[in-house]
C-alpha cells in the first residue's frame, strides 16, 4: 500500500442519536510518520473523531482514507490492521482471562501462525516493560500497568498508525513520564487526543485544536502550544514545559547577558 | 534489545497455604523476576501444587461430569454408598491440600436451593390436594427428600473440587477445548474478568450513599439500592458497547481465537477411567 501510514479525513460529519452534532465538517490530513496532537475541550468531538479512524463508527457524511484506501465495509478489516486505536479506559480493552491472552488477541485475529503470535506478544510486553505480568489477569493490575498493557495489545499488531485517546489521563507523574517516553520511542504515524499539554509538547511536532465538532486551529507545536490566547479560547492552557523553558531561557539570558 | 521470554512455573512455599506454583515470565528487571498473582478470595487455592491440581482440567471436568451424572441418574443413595462417596471426596480434598472446612462450608451453598426443591417433591405424588392425600404422599415419598438433597450436595462438592483446583483461565481454556459454545465461554470469561470492576463500582456508590445519607434505613434504603442496581446495569451495558468496539478494533469476527494448547498425560486418562469405574460401582452395587 503506497504511503501506508497516512490519514485523510474529508468533510466528516456525525450526529449523536439525540441529534447533537458531534462533528460538523472536519478536514484533516496526517502524513506518514507525523505526530499530531489532537487538542480540545471536553465534548469537542475528539473521541468521536478517533472512532472514525478504524471504522468503529462509519461516516454519516464525508470520507476517511487510510493509506489512500477509503474506509468502508469491505476494507474495514485491513484498515484495522493498519490503524491501532488505544482507548481511554484500559478496562475496556483488557477483556480476556490473562494479559497474555489479551495481547495475543490481536495477532491471533490477524491469522498469524502461533509461533509468530507468541513472539509478537512477548516482544510487545517487553517493550512496555511488563513481561512479568504476562500470566496475571486484568483485575490484578494497577491502573498504570493496565494502561501499558492496553498499549501492548495494540503494539502486538504492529500497526502503521497509532491513534491514542488520552494515553496519560489519571496516571501519576512517574507513570506519565514513563508512558510519554514509551510513546516517544515508537516510530509510527501518531494521532494523540489529549488534555496533557506537556505530552503534546514533548511528543508531537504538530497540533490540531478541535472545538464544537470543527477544527479551530492547525499548526506546528510552536505556533499552537505557545499561543496562550488561542488555547484559553478553547478551554486549554499552556504546557508547563514551555512556560518553564521560557522562564529558564529568560533567566539564562539575564545571567549571561 | 534481545528478548529472552521465558515462562517459568516455580514452586515456592508460603507460610500459610503451602507450596504454590505460579506461571510467570522474567522481565529484564531482575527485581520483578518472581512477581505472581495475589488472587481474589475465591481462587486462593487454585495455584497450589498437588496431584489434583496437576490433572489436565479437561479430564477433571469430564471426570466430574461422569460422577455427577452417575450419581444423579442412579438410585437414591443408600447409607453405605453415601459414606463411600463422602470418604472419596474428602480424600481428594486432602490430596489437593485444600482445607476440608473451606470446601465443606462452600458446598453448603447448594442446600437452600436443593431443600427448596426437595421439600416440595413429594407433593407431586399426592392424589389430589386434600390434607390426607398430602400427608400420605409425604410419608410414602419422604426418601425423595433425602435423595434430592444428598445428590445435590455430592454434585456441588464435586464441581467445587474442580473449580478450586484449577486456575480460572485454564478452566476456561478447558471448557473451550471441550467444545463449549464460544458464547458461553466468552460470558464466563467476562464474568471472571469484570466482576471485580463492578464490585469496585458498587463499593464506591455505597461510600457515596454513606457519605450523603448515613442515617438512611429501611424501605428507603432498599429503594435506593434499586437505583444503584439500575445504575450499575446501565454502566455495564455501556461498557459492553465499548468492549465490543475494542474487540472489533483488534479484528474480532465473532470467534474467540485460541492461543496455547492443553496437553494431556497418560495419568489424566486414568483419572477419568477411575471416576467412571467409581460411578459404575455406586450405580450397580
Amino acid at each position: 500500500m503506497k504511503n501506508a501510514g497516512t490519514i485523510e479525513i474529508e468533510g466528516l460529519a456525525h450526529a449523536y442519536p439525540d441529534g447533537t452534532r458531534a462533528l460538523n465538517g472536519v478536514d484533516l490530513t496526517v502524513q506518514e510518520g507525523e505526530r499530531v496532537a489532537l487538542l480540545g475541550p471536553n465534548g469537542a468531538g475528539k473521541s468521536t473523531l478517533l472512532l472514525h479512524l478504524n471504522g468503529v463508527i462509519m461516516p454519516a457524511q464525508g470520507e476517511v482514507r487510510i493509506g489512500g484506501t477509503v474506509i468502508e465495509a469491505g476494507t474495514v478489516r485491513s484498515v484495522r490492521e493498519q490503524v491501532g486505536l488505544v482507548f481511554q479506559d484500559p478496562d475496556d480493552q483488557l477483556f480476556m482471562a490473562t494479559v497474555y491472552d489479551d495481547v495475543a488477541f490481536g495477532p491471533l485475529n490477524m491469522g498469524l501462525p502461533s509461533a509468530e503470535v507468541d513472539a509478537r506478544t512477548h516482544a510487545a510486553l517487553h517493550d512496555v516493560g511488563l513481561a512479568e505480568v504476562t500470566s496475571k489477569s486484568g483485575q490484578h493490575l494497577s491502573f498504570g500497568q493496565k494502561k501499558r498493557v492496553a498499549l501492548a495489545t495494540i503494539l502486538a499488531m504492529q500497526p502503521k498508525i497509532l491513534v491514542l485517546d488520552e494515553p496519560t489521563s489519571n496516571l501519576d507523574p512517574r507513570s506519565k513520564r514513563e508512558m510519554t517516553d514509551l510513546l516517544d520511542s515508537l516510530e509510527v504515524t501518531m494521532l494523540v487526543a489529549t488534555h496533557d499539554m506537556d505530552l503534546a509538547w514533548r511528543l508531537c511536532e504538530r497540533a490540531v485544536v478541535v472545538d464544537e465538532g470543527q477544527i479551530a486551529a492547525d499548526g506546528t507545536r510552536e505556533d499552537i502550544l505557545t499561543d496562550a490566547g488561542l488555547l484559553d479560547l478553547h478551554g486549554l492552557e499552556l504546557p508547563h514545559l514551555t512556560v518553564h523553558n521560557a522562564a529558564h531561557d529568560n533567566l539564562a539570558g539575564t545571567i549571561d547577558g | 534489545m534481545s528478548h529472552s521470554p521465558e515462562l517459568h512455573k516455580h514452586e515456592h512455599v508460603h507460610d500459610d497455604e503451602g507450596a504454590h506454583r505460579h506461571p510467570h515470565h522474567h522481565s529484564h528487571d531482575e527485581s520483578k523476576a518472581h512477581q505472581h498473582v495475589h488472587t481474589l478470595k475465591f481462587e486462593r487455592y487454585t495455584y497450589l501444587v498437588s496431584p489434583v491440581h496437576a490433572i489436565d482440567p479437561r479430564f477433571k471436568i469430564v471426570a466430574a461430569l461422569l460422577i455427577v451424572v452417575g450419581v444423579v441418574a442412579g438410585q437414591p443413595l443408600r447409607p453405605l454408598e453415601f459414606i463411600f462417596l463422602v470418604f472419596v471426596l474428602a480424600a481428594i480434598t486432602l490430596l489437593a491440600r485444600i482445607p476440608l472446612r473451606w470446601t465443606f462450608s462452600r458446598s453448603l451453598a447448594v442446600l437452600p436451593v436443593a431443600l427448596g426443591i426437595a421439600l416440595f417433591a413429594p407433593l407431586g405424588h399426592a392424589d389430589g390436594l386434600s390434607a390426607s392425600a398430602i400427608s400420605e404422599a409425604y410419608s410414602e415419598y419422604s426418601w425423595l427428600i433425602w435423595s434430592i438433597v444428598s445428590k445435590a450436595w455430592v454434585s456441588a462438592y464435586v464441581m467445587l473440587l474442580v473449580s478450586s483446583t484449577t486456575p480460572m483461565p485454564k478452566l476456561l481454556k478447558a471448557l473451550k477445548a471441550l467444545k463449549m459454545p464460544d458464547v458461553f465461554v466468552t460470558m464466563l470469561t467476562f464474568l471472571y474478568r469484570f466482576t471485580d470492576v463492578f464490585v469496585g463500582q458498587l463499593r464506591s456508590m455505597r461510600h457515596a450513599v454513606g457519605s450523603r445519607a448515613p442515617e438512611l434505613g429501611g424501605w428507603r434504603l432498599i429503594r435506593l439500592y434499586g437505583n444503584l442496581a439500575g445504575n450499575l446495569f446501565i454502566r455495564a451495558y455501556e461498557r459492553g458497547e465499548r468492549i465490543y468496539a475494542a474487540m472489533v478494533s483488534r479484528g474480532y469476527t465473532g470467534v474467540l481465537p485460541t492461543a496455547e494448547e492443553l496437553t494431556a498425560r497418560p495419568t489424566d486418562w486414568l483419572v477419568v477411567i477411575t471416576a467412571a469405574l467409581m460411578v459404575a460401582v455406586v450405580m450397580l452395587y
